[in-house]
């Protein structure tokens, strides 16, 4: 019967790994992170990707794309995690909210109608 | 020997109830006339005459009820020559409800080209504007709208928002308070706490 790990071999890698804790740190991690810390690591990779979107081309990142990284970056803290988000698309999401709350458009109602509305009683 | 003449007699015309026949069309060719009209094309579109008066104030009443055929009556008004500016305007309107911004801002310019002080254009461009995110233009538009209809409080209200956007706090109290002038009594409440909290901020 062979055995899993040889003795000498096992005892020198834990040696290495004392030595060189950055180089199997990311081993380690991966061995001992649980699925939401996973899935939370992934969140992360994913939101640094739309934030160098955003960086390369400002201009082309509408602000309703803002609005929602910024409800996931709420969702993230309301889950206890800790993310804090592009500054600049967190500010642009922000405006959107503020100027969601405008009043609406003003329809042109033709020149009789509005001659009927200023038309005053004598 | 002499010759008897038949005398010339008309059958008796039937009286009493006429049945309708179905008669055969003409062929309008065998008159010398060119029969244009004898098929529709299938592309013909079929529009009833306007109901309430112009082409316009129809597709304004058909607008108001959310029909989509108030569109087709706008550039019916624009092709009659009837309130051009403000179906150009109500266009702008229509094309950003569906998310066409660049169309909304091409209706809307085209209606201040004619009319540079076409109030309700300028205020409806702030509004696509900030939409947009372009904050700067969105405040240009509704401060002339506002120059231009000084009593309309709307202008005053979400030129309010874009300053604050802006970071202009003390401007921006200065724009809700004359909003909470101008506005009735019902919009003052959400106006207050506004106006509360940036004064909370700029101190």
């Amino acid at each position: 019967m062979t055995q899993d790990k040889h003795p000498v071999l096992s005892e020198h890698f834990e040696r290495l790994k004392e030595l060189m804790p950055d180089v199997y740190a990311k081993h380690f991690r991966e061995e001992r992170e649980t699925k939401n810390q996973k899935l939370f690591r992934m969140l992360k990779h994913s939101l640094g990707v739309i934030e160098a979107v955003y960086l390369q081309n400002t201009d082309n990142f509408s602000l309703s794309k803002a609005e929602e990284y910024s409800k996931i970056i709420e969702e993230l803290k309301e889950l206890g995690y800790s993310y804090s988000g592009q500054p600049e698309l967190l500010n642009l999401a922000a405006k959107f909210m503020i100027m969601k709350a405008k009043k609406p458009m003003e329809k042109a109602k033709g020149a009789t109608q509005k001659e009927k509305k200023d038309r005053k009683a004598m | 020997m002499s010759r008897v003449v038949q005398f010339p007699v008309s059958t008796p015309e039937h009286l009493g109830p006429k049945k309708a026949r179905r008669r055969r069309k003409p062929n309008l060719e065998d008159y010398g006339q060119l029969n244009m009209f004898d098929q529709l094309p299938d592309n013909t579109p079929i529009l009833s005459l306007p109901k309430a008066g112009s082409f316009f104030e129809e597709a304004l009443q058909l607008d108001e009820e959310g029909n989509k055929d108030a569109e087709k009556y706008y550039l019916l008004a624009i092709e009659n020559d009837q309130s051009v500016e403000d179906a150009l305007c109500n266009l702008g309107i229509l094309k950003s409800g569906q998310g066409d911004l660049t169309k909304a801002i091409d209706h809307l310019t085209q209606c201040l080209k004619r009319n540079p002080r076409h109030f309700e254009a300028h205020y409806n461009l702030g509004n696509v504007y900030s939409d947009l995110g372009n904050l700067e233009l969105a405040k240009v538009h509704y401060e002339l709208s506002a120059e231009i209809e000084p009593e309309y409080p709307n202008s005053y209200y979400n030129l309010g928002l874009v300053l604050i956007s802006l970071k202009k706090y003390k401007e921006a109290i200065q724009s809700i308070n004359k909003f909470v002038e101008l506005a009735p009594r019902s919009e003052h409440q959400t106006a207050n706490e506004i106006i509360k909290t940036l004064n909370a901020i700029a101190k």
